[in-house]
């Protein structure tokens, strides 16, 4: 229809421009996309032909892998036009551009099923289809009962060979897509924004893209980087850095939400763009064979904490072979490895700083003079690194209370350094 | 112990006998309190520890569970710990070092957040949460987020806080009794389970 009609039918149209350049841009985005349901994608027109008979088992059969695929266009923010299935490239496309989704499974079917399709579903010019219609043939079976040769001679060869190549009566091999190296993803917002929840809502559109290029190339990331751009020029980039290796969209998205949560966008945005460091292998899919928690589950608990109260709230202990109770422990990065320590009665809770306690007949005092129940045992070490501690440790306890960990410094002051809870 | 001597008796109708199958929980490690637990162990449900003095075994009653979840690959994280968790003690108590977590946030209401957070995640196998003061809508989330989770929720509260009732499925409080290795632990509540008075003795003791 041309412009001018349309206007005249729906005065309020809006009208959109088609722009091939950036059809095709996204037609290769979501093809980086589709890479994780098969490693054999190919761009067909203005669609993409995945190859899935090797996929089925993996995700669970036929339903659940193309709910995987509707689900997944969805949240990457497109509309699926419609989708078909079919033990041909060429006949799942005639189906699809039909609009005809219920899936051939079986060869032997095609042929009712294809030739059922009305032959504009062939991709034929517009005086071959005129001429078509003008000698009765509207279904692709009609054509299919006309003599071959003269089919060939009156409408070309072009037209048959699409039919040949649905039916799997003629080769049809389609150049495989291949993606790019690296990860670059952009995204211009409808509006110059100052509020987080749009860049949110945009970001998890480019975290989902991203997680399909990663897990069609079986890999995952340590470092990602969404660049926040302003309308006067220049950006701000908010990076995640030392992740454990993940291509989780949700996990990064719930990362990437913490961290401009509690920042105020300090200039108006108008475009994302989300990069990623080196991409590294990580095992294709966590199957959970054995009902545990997912291998990366621990990081992704551990940089949540961290993301939103900072580095330093969250740390591991490590114990060290060192005399000096205070030297013994340090904190260390969660997870760290460590070997067991063998030492003398020690206490569960360690004071941060040793606490002056009074005195009384020789004896410290806490709410009371304490008992000593155990100890002396002389500590002396350190003079080396200039922190040198002589001190004499003792159990104590003091009438119902418990056990607490007290020492005597060389000038014979009490101080108490640990709690046996 | 009135509790053992009542034991076995036929005429003595047990709460605990026809209660609905609870999930099943983590031994504890001390001789003669799984028995005295419903489900077996310490509950993957908000438990509250209200220990009057301190120094007097509050975490030597949790530390064989403790260990037997590290050894399971389960981590610990302690949440706003009074002191810091010393680890040459964790160390000889069986405790894998590596799967401590200790998380110290300026703010209790990001403490409330990160213990909830770790309830609710597979990896957590125990939360030790001292939170100072909590209302009972904050109460329910954690109980919420343990069971959610399957985590054992340890929550260390004021022994006054046994004046006001709690979601928590057990409450105890502890005592120190007149054997210094031995301990008096309360049960104030136990869902499903017995409630009384029952003395335990503790390993490494000091």
């Amino acid at each position: 229809m041309a412009l001018p009609a349309a206007r005249a039918l729906l005065p309020e149209l809006t009208i959109h421009h088609a722009d091939p350049e950036q059809d095709r841009a996204t037609l290769e985005r979501l093809a980086c996309w589709a890479g994780q349901f098969t490693s054999a994608v190919s761009l067909a027109g203005e669609g993409l032909l995945l190859d899935i008979a090797g996929s089925l088992r993996l995700f669970g059969g036929l339903a659940p892998l193309l709910r995987q695929v509707r689900r997944g266009v969805r949240r990457l923010g497109y509309r699926l036009g419609s989708t078909a299935v079919a033990p041909t490239p060429q006949g799942a496309w005639l189906l699809a551009r039909a609009g005809d989704g219920r899936p051939v499974l079986e060869v032997g079917a095609l042929s009712e099923r294809i030739g059922a399709l009305p032959v504009a579903a062939l991709d034929v010019a517009g005086d071959v289809r005129e001429r078509l219609a003008g000698v009765g043939v509207r279904t692709i079976g009609d054509l299919l009962a006309l003599p071959r040769g003269g089919v060939v001679k009156r409408f070309g060869a072009a037209v048959l060979d699409q039919v040949d190549r649905a039916l799997g009566s003629a080769p049809d091999p389609r150049p495989l897509f291949v993606p790019p190296d690296f990860f670059s993803g952009r995204l211009a917002l409808p509006a110059e924004v100052r509020e987080v929840e749009p860049v949110l809502f945009g970001l998890r559109r480019l975290l989902t893209e991203l997680h399909g290029f990663l897990a069609a190339k079986g890999q995952g990331v340590d470092t990602v980087t969404l660049h926040l751009h302003h309308p006067e020029g220049g950006g701000t980039p908010v990076i995640l850095t030392r992740l454990a290796l993940t291509r989780d969209d949700r996990h990064l998205f719930g990362l990437f939400r913490e961290r401009l949560g509690r920042q105020k966008l300090a200039k108006s945005v108008d475009a994302l763009a989300l990069t990623t460091g080196e991409t590294v292998p990580l095992a294709a899919h966590s199957l959970g064979l054995f009902g545990g928690a997912p291998p990366d589950a621990d990081g992704q608990l551990l940089e949540r904490i961290r993301a939103r109260l900072g580095e330093a709230a969250v740390t591991g202990i490590h114990g060290l072979a060192e005399h000096r109770p205070e030297r013994a422990w340090q904190p260390c990065a969660p997870g760290l490895r460590q070997l067991p320590l063998a030492d003398g009665t020690r206490p569960l809770w360690l004071l941060r700083e040793p606490r002056p306690l009074p005195a009384a007949g020789g004896l410290p005092c806490r709410g009371g003079p304490l008992t000593l129940t155990a100890g002396p045992e002389r500590i002396e070490s350190g003079w080396w690194d200039g922190v040198d501690v002589t001190r004499d440790y003792y159990i104590a306890r003091h009438g119902r209370g418990g056990g607490y960990w007290v020492f005597r410094d060389r000038d014979g002051a009490w101080f108490l350094h640990g709690v046996f809870a | 112990m009135i509790p053992e001597a009542l034991q076995g008796r036929a005429d003595l109708y047990q709460g605990s006998g026809a209660a609905a199958p609870v999930a099943a929980g983590i031994p504890t490690g001390i001789r003669g309190l799984d028995e005295r637990l419903p489900w077996g162990g310490w509950p993957r449900a908000l438990t509250e520890i209200l220990p009057e003095g301190e120094g007097i075994g509050e975490l030597r009653l949790l530390l064989p569970a403790l260990s037997a979840l590290t050894r399971e690959g389960k981590w610990l994280a302690w949440v706003n710990p009074p002191h810091v968790p010393y680890a040459p003690a964790l160390s000889a108590g069986n405790v894998d070092l590596a799967r401590m977590m200790l998380v110290q946030p300026d703010d209790p209401l990001e403490a409330l957040w990160a213990a909830e957070e770790a309830l609710r995640s597979p990896v957590c196998g125990a939360v030790l949460f001292w939170p100072g003061r909590i209302d009972d809508k904050q109460l329910r989330r954690l109980q919420r987020a343990a069971e959610a989770g399957g985590t054992w929720a340890v929550l260390f509260r004021e022994p006054e806080a046994a004046r006001s009732p709690s979601p928590a499925r057990l409450r105890l409080r502890l005592r120190l009794s007149a054997t210094a290795d031995g301990l008096n632990l309360h049960v104030l509540k136990c869902l499903g389970g017995w409630t009384g008075t029952l003395r335990l003795t503790l390993p490494n003791a000091a």
